[in-house]
């Protein structure tokens, strides 16, 4: 530790440049990872608040909620306890004059049952009527108000907007929560269906009827249109820029070590142990890591602070801590690859 | 008493026609209290010598004993503990880490020897006789040719050694310094009993010598 502080303390454009690069890869690592889970989060806010551990669905579906429908009969042979919930879902365009169009989707719920029960309003109410909305906070955002009667898509009839809910999104798009029965109205569907889908906190939920299935949540996430290859994507990137990291962070590691050896196979001959050496190369890598994902941590909290409520980033701080402790795993085993160069230094070379 | 003893030592290097003897035959003995100067030209096997002596590298036949030990039984941890604390290096590249101040190089030395180095006063009485006590804030590279052999000599005897072994301690140094550096080693040698050993070809150094050997080609041998 002695060695190693020194050096740095001595060698401050040095080690400053080796610091700033790995402020910026830990900068670009921790943007793209709150970038990720940002749009992961956008794609599944709805179904988090929800809680829930199964999907039943038209086995037909292909395990997409628009795609499957559930007639009467079936709903009514559905068990529909108190964590149990009847969904419909729609596309929709919402409109008011002089207010930009949002395409939301519209969910349908009961009024008796678990997502209407716990809906968290942060403002106005629940709806009450057939013809009343909750709407997500992002709507608020773009100018709508309660009160305010906006038309979906080109339907006759309006709804208006009496509450706004936080953290409800599913497949990137804002949900407007209404009645089931509005729902009905509004997909404009065959009167002998009753809904898209059952959602259920009970990991265990047993469908009797041959054509409908209970899809696990997890498997229900992934089969949302685009998310897998959006996340897949992000953790690629990620993947890469670690790997490229450490290649990095490995050459750089080995380059300064390289030139150190002169003086190491000096003390080397002087009887400082090999071990003494390997532990000082080892903690000034940490060193040099831990105070450039500090400071790349910095950054991006900075970033989050400045930057505009439409970019989608979350920054989950268990998760960047993970992706930190990559980072110092990386430049561990960046710093572990010039040791053996060390261990075989030979003091003769410095002497005649 | 010896300190230093090389019997029958021969170093080869290569095979065929790229073999090289760089010592053939050596029979050497240092005695604590004295100074012996090694003298010899570039290529004769001065370097090879010292690195043998100090244990740096093995003989390719013959037996090194260093305070009466075969370094040839020991493992290469014990001969690092055996230069750590028997052996002072004085080299021709000053063996200063440019990163610490003069006075950061004998605290390396505290980190890695935690016993038996020169106490604060000697060590301050050290400097003063080198001229260099007031330089202890500074770094190599702040200091001439000359101060920095002077460090590395101060670094060398900092931990106490018995034999203090030095590979042309003068090169980078004036008369007036090479003057002071053979006394000190003079000194060394009667007044603490140390067993020093200066290889150079520095003929300066003759007049503070109690023994002279001179090498050439790999062989050794006692000047009359």
């Amino acid at each position: 530790m002695f060695l190693a502080l020194k050096e740095i303390k001595h060698e401050k454009l040095r080690y400053g440049l080796v610091i700033s690069m790995v402020v910026l890869i830990s900068y670009l690592i921790f943007i793209l990872t709150s970038l990720a889970q940002g749009l992961g989060s956008q794609n599944t806010a709805a179904i988090d608040t929800w809680n829930i551990k199964q999907v039943v669905l038209n086995k037909d579906s292909d395990i997409n909620m628009r795609q499957s429908f559930l007639t009467i009969q079936q709903v009514n042979q559905l068990h529909q306890g108190k964590n149990d919930a009847i969904i419909g879902q729609a596309a929709v365009v919402a409109k008011h004059s002089d207010l930009p169009q949002i395409s939301a989707t519209f969910i349908g719920i009961k009024p008796t049952q678990f997502i209407y029960k716990d809906m968290k309003v942060i403002k106005g109410h629940k709806p009450l009527t057939n013809r009343q909305l909750v709407v997500d906070s992002s709507f608020e955002t773009k100018g709508y108000k309660i009160g305010q009667w906006v038309k979906l898509n080109s339907l006759n009839q309006k709804y208006q907007i009496v509450g706004f809910v936080k953290n409800a999104k599913i497949n990137i798009s804002p949900i407007a929560y209404g009645r089931l029965s509005a729902w009905k109205a509004i997909s404009n569907l065959n009167p002998n269906l009753a809904a898209n889908a059952l959602v259920t906190r009970n990991k265990y939920y047993k469908v009797t009827d041959n054509n409908l299935k209970a899809y696990s949540v997890s498997a229900f996430i992934n089969n949302l249109p685009g998310y897998t290859a959006q996340n897949m994507t992000f953790e690629f990137m990620i993947g890469f820029l670690m790997v490229i990291s450490l290649i990095v962070i490995a050459i750089f590691l080995y380059i300064i070590t390289n030139q150190k050896l002169p003086n190491y196979a000096v003390l080397r001959a002087q009887g400082v142990p090999a071990k003494t050496l390997v532990i000082s190369t080892i903690m000034q890598s940490l060193i040099l890591v831990v105070s450039g994902i500090l400071i790349g941590a910095l950054l991006t909290w900075i970033t989050s602070l400045v930057i505009p409520a439409a970019v989608p980033m979350t920054f989950n701080v268990p998760v960047l801590s993970t992706v930190a402790a990559g980072l110092v795993l990386t430049s561990i085993i960046g710093a572990i690859l010039p040791v053996r160069t060390i261990m075989k230094i030979d003091p003769v070379k410095v002497i005649g | 008493m010896t300190a230093l003893t090389l019997n029958h030592v021969n170093k080869t290097f290569g095979k065929g026609i790229a073999k090289v003897e760089a010592l053939k035959d050596v029979n050497f003995n240092a005695e604590q209290g004295e100074m012996t100067l090694i003298l010899g030209p570039s290529g004769s096997g001065k370097s090879t010598f010292l690195t043998i002596a100090g244990s740096l590298q093995t003989p390719t036949n013959g037996e090194v004993l260093i305070n009466n030990e075969n370094i040839r039984h020991l493992s290469a941890k014990k001969r690092e503990q055996l230069r750590l604390n028997h052996l002072g290096f004085v080299l021709q590249s000053y063996n200063l880490v440019p990163y610490l101040t003069v006075k950061e190089q004998f605290k390396l030395v505290d980190k890695v020897k935690k016993n038996g180095n020169l106490s604060a006063s000697q060590l301050d009485d050290l400097l003063k006789l080198l001229g260099i006590n007031q330089l202890i804030n500074k770094y190599p590279d702040q200091l001439s040719g000359g101060q920095n052999q002077r460090v590395a000599i101060a670094r060398a005897l900092y931990p106490d050694p018995e034999i203090i072994l030095a590979d042309e301690p003068t090169a980078a140094l004036d008369s007036a310094h090479v003057e002071e550096v053979g006394k000190l080693f003079a000194q060394l040698a009667h007044a603490q009993n140390k067993a020093v050993v200066v290889v150079t070809h520095d003929l300066r150094l003759k007049a503070y010598a109690d023994k002279i050997f001179n090498i050439t080609d790999g062989v050794i041998s006692r000047e009359k």
